[in-house]
């Protein structure tokens, strides 16, 4: 691991920063819709529009907004929402615990559930239990998590009454609260990921299991649990940590759907508030915030992997 | 080890669509509003003396888009406002216009003035008290073009003046009489008085201070907002609450297990499909009242075919407008063929459009059409009831040979569509408006705010501008059923139905009164500790 590697992954991740911002920016611009017919609502004609257009000085060219964004954006701020005139570096801050540990609690669950299943699918393919998991997460692939949400508040929260069916309560201010509110939307998003990632556990283990070392294993007698964990599950691992970090990925983007359902308060509904009200400050934020995180995700899958594999190298 | 499988993957399809229809079999009995024998609990009209203190903890539909009670307009925004911002007139809850921060007012004798007498001692929740100045600060942001308020003709044109003839008097001068001006600005949040402390460096207001019975205290983005009671509120005693907690909850489903699960008191927005389970929970009260409001279709003059009347007409008289109410509301309206349903003093008893697809067949084959056309209906996801309204409609009007495929964008689209004559008709609904000119002016006059789709017309732009420059109601009545009968004949706006106001809140909540203009006033609410 030396400098050269570093300043080289601290480059490419500049530029992405760069393209993502650049293309969101480009995009939210180019769809129809506009912050001040949202602020305005049916209440608009041309002029009101073009006043408030002037107002929130929409009216200069995309470059000079985007160039503009940057600028401050590299200065460690972030703008205004348009909408709501609240800071945007504030608001992301707030929003993003929620998210980081809904995401968190889901791959945990997800890890808990896929490895323990994947290995023992593996360790017997083809029997009652291979055959039960496969299925089950077949369906969990193809389950939409809104619908597994709302499935969950009915039984959980309406019928059963043993969970809040939304909102969320902030770990100091008091730990059981927050777990019970946590439950249901880590579940929601959780389950599904552990669907996804059973399949891929099991077929990593698999892979693993037909390679010759591994039978000359068995063949020279070693015990069975040896060969999974200390040979089999070893180097079975860099596959595991890819699907996890893909996972870890996916799921960051993809807990929207469980914040809107839950009305949780996380930083996917906030961007996806913001896209919806044409919020373009609000939009940047969020996105350079997820782009970053993303970023940081695939930096520590690669360096994992650096970890696992002795034969690795980074030149 | 195959058949294993195929038996698995059948059971567990079985499994899952059995999971997916028990929710479904809750669908309800269409359950008209007059049908209301329940379980639940009712309104209580006797709870018992009100307690003062505690904080009610309410669940919106949507986030509020901005504070700025001058050019904001989502709904979620004007139920904040109504409790922080007041008016010098106000509506109560039978819709009777009483003086309100001005204890009275009168009319110059060239009609173009009104001067208002301003309550005294009445403070701002900064601690300072409303003046004159105030009222005059609070209209001009209104009007002025620069600010881009859409409500600034609730106040009037830009030329308007305002002058302060001392603490508590102030005189508004229009360029042209404004008879009905007292009733123009009781009506909207728009109009309400802001301190100009609110005002921040570039010109806008994130966080209005008024002199209401509640103060915005927290807000945290759009995903909580915190109302304190006003210590110097005017009003001796109230509010009984201590603070009201505010948080949207997109979803229905998990909107409404939040007020079933005690999670929150009271909710915004409830869908009519639940109506009938609601009122069968003993633990939430349901309350109903008829709405001042109108869903309609908008239908685009400046297009072809529609810029031809007949075409508009053999539109009108296709709907089954009681099947479109099913669809869009469950059942929980009245059909109307006006903008102004039977609950209002203003009802005009003109129904021309009963459903008649051979007329309206022969009325498309005069404008030249015998085979039909076809068009595009645009109704929004952001209210989900046009969205099945506009299914409904599709079909009603392939019975007259007009094929419609319907574009059902996300608000701020179809915001961009409907605002710029981008559509053939789109489907919308107006609330809570009041006074006949509310109806008809800004909506239908020739090129103003509010005419989205190009109507015009003389003889109507002259009557409604008679009707806003009188005050004697037996007068205004006679004018406006001219102009009614002139709009619905040329149907500009095809009116389907008038909805029922539902809410819904927890037992311990006394004091809510449902109001047919939709506005959701918090001060009067006490809850059982």
């Amino acid at each position: 691991m030396n400098t050269q590697y570093i300043i080289q992954r601290l480059l490419t991740t500049i530029a992405v920063l760069l393209g993502v911002t650049f293309a969101v920016f480009l995009i939210v611009q180019l769809v129809p819709g506009d912050p001040a017919r949202v602020i305005l609502g049916v209440q608009a004609n041309e002029e009101n529009v073009a006043a408030i257009r002037e107002r929130l000085r929409l009216n200069r060219p995309f470059l000079v907004q985007y160039g503009s964004w940057l600028w401050n954006a590299a200065q460690g701020d972030l703008g205004k929402s348009l909408i709501t005139g609240q800071d945007v570096t504030p608001q992301i801050l707030q929003r993003l615990p929620a998210t980081l540990q809904l995401a968190a609690v889901a791959l945990l669950i997800g890890v808990l559930i896929a490895l323990p299943a994947g290995v023992i699918s593996a360790l017997r393919p083809g029997s009652l239990l291979d055959v039960t998991a496969t299925v089950v997460s077949q369906i969990g692939v193809t389950i939409p998590d809104f619908w597994l949400g709302i499935l969950l508040v009915l039984a959980f929260s309406l019928g059963l009454g043993w969970l809040p069916p939304s909102g969320y309560t902030p770990f100091q201010e008091d730990p059981w609260d927050w777990l019970q509110h946590m439950i249901l939307p880590a579940i929601t998003a959780g389950v599904i990921s552990a669907a996804i990632q059973t399949r891929f556990v099991r077929s990593a283990i698999l892979e693993v299991l037909n390679q010759d070392y591994v039978r000359t294993g068995r063949a020279k007698g070693l015990r069975a649990t040896t060969v999974v964990v200390r040979h089999a599950l070893r180097n079975a691992l860099i596959p595991i940590i890819t699907i996890v970090g893909l996972q870890t990925t996916a799921l960051l983007s993809s807990v929207v759907v469980v914040e809107v359902v839950f009305a949780w308060p996380g930083l996917g509904r906030l961007a996806l508030d913001a896209v919806l009200d044409r919020d373009y400050p609000l939009v940047q934020g969020t996105v350079l915030t997820m782009a970053m995180l993303l970023t940081l995700v695939n930096l520590a899958v690669d360096l994992l992997y650096f970890v696992l594999d002795p034969r690795l190298e980074y030149a | 080890m195959k058949r294993i499988y195929s038996w698995f993957s059948i059971l567990l399809l079985i499994a899952l669509f059995a999971a997916c229809a028990a929710p479904a079999a809750e669908a309800p009995a269409a359950e008209t509003a007059t049908e209301a024998e329940s379980a639940a609990a009712e309104p209580a009209a006797d709870a018992g003396e009100p307690v003062a203190g505690g904080t009610l903890r309410v669940a919106f539909q949507n986030e509020w888009a901005g504070l700025d009670p001058h050019i904001a307009s989502s709904y979620s925004t004007y139920q904040i406002l109504n409790n922080v911002l007041e008016g010098l007139t106000f509506y109560d809850d039978e819709m009777n216009l009483v003086p309100w921060l001005a204890e009275s007012w009168e009319q110059s004798e060239d009609g173009l003035t009104w001067t208002f007498h301003l309550r005294e001692g009445v403070m701002f929740s900064n601690g300072r008290e409303m003046t004159a100045e105030d009222v005059k600060w609070s209209f001009e942001r209104l009007i002025d073009p620069a600010t881009g308020a859409g409500n600034a003709p609730r106040v009037g044109p830009p030329e308007t003046e305002i002058e302060v003839i001392d603490d508590y008097t102030v005189a508004i001068t229009h360029p042209e009489i404004f008879g009905i001006f007292p009733q123009s600005i009781g009506f909207d949040k728009s109009t309400g008085i802001v301190a100009k402390e609110s005002l921040e460096e570039d010109g806008t207001i994130n966080i209005p201070i008024g002199t209401g019975p509640f103060q915005i205290a927290e807000v945290e983005g759009t995903t909580r907002l915190v109302l304190e009671k006003n210590e110097n509120y005017w009003q001796e005693g109230l509010p009984y609450l201590d603070a009201i907690e505010i948080e949207p909850i997109p979803d229905d489903t998990v909107r409404e297990t939040a007020l079933r699960g005690g999670e929150v008191d009271w909710v915004l927005a409830i869908a009519p499909q639940s109506f009938a389970s609601l009122q069968e929970d003993p633990n939430v009260v349901v309350a109903t009242a008829p709405q001042l409001s109108y869903d309609y279709i908008g239908i685009n003059l400046t297009r072809e075919p529609f810029s031809d009347v007949r075409v508009r007409q053999a539109i009108a008289l296709a709907l089954d407008r009681a099947q479109l109410c099913e669809a869009g509301f469950f059942g929980l309206c009245e059909t109307i063929q006006g903008p102004i349903g039977t609950g209002s003093p203003w009802y005009f008893d003109y129904a021309p459009y009963g459903q008649d697809v051979d007329a309206a067949k022969a009325l498309l084959a005069d404008a030249g059409y015998p085979d039909g056309f076809e068009m595009e209906l645009l109704p929004t996801v952001q209210y989900g009831e046009t969205v099945r309204a506009a299914q409904v409609l599709q079909q009603q009007l392939a019975a007259i040979g007009i094929t419609a495929t319907i574009n059902a964008p996300e608000w701020s689209e179809w915001l961009e569509l409907e605002g710029n004559f981008q559509y053939d008709a789109y489907i919308c609904n107006w609330n809570g408006l009041i006074d006949a000119d509310q109806y008809y002016y800004l909506q239908h006059h020739t090129g103003l705010v509010f005419n989205f789709t190009g109507y015009s017309n003389e003889e109507f732009d002259k009557l409604v501008e008679d009707g806003r420059s009188i005050s004697d109601f037996d007068e205004r009545y006679s004018i406006y059923e001219q102009a009614n009968q002139i709009l619905v004949d040329d149907a500009p706006y095809v009116y389907m139905y008038n909805k029922q106001e539902i809410r819904a809140y927890a037992p311990t909540v006394h004091g809510f009164t449902v109001r047919p203009d939709q506005a959701n006033n918090f001060w009067t609410v006490w809850l059982e500790q």
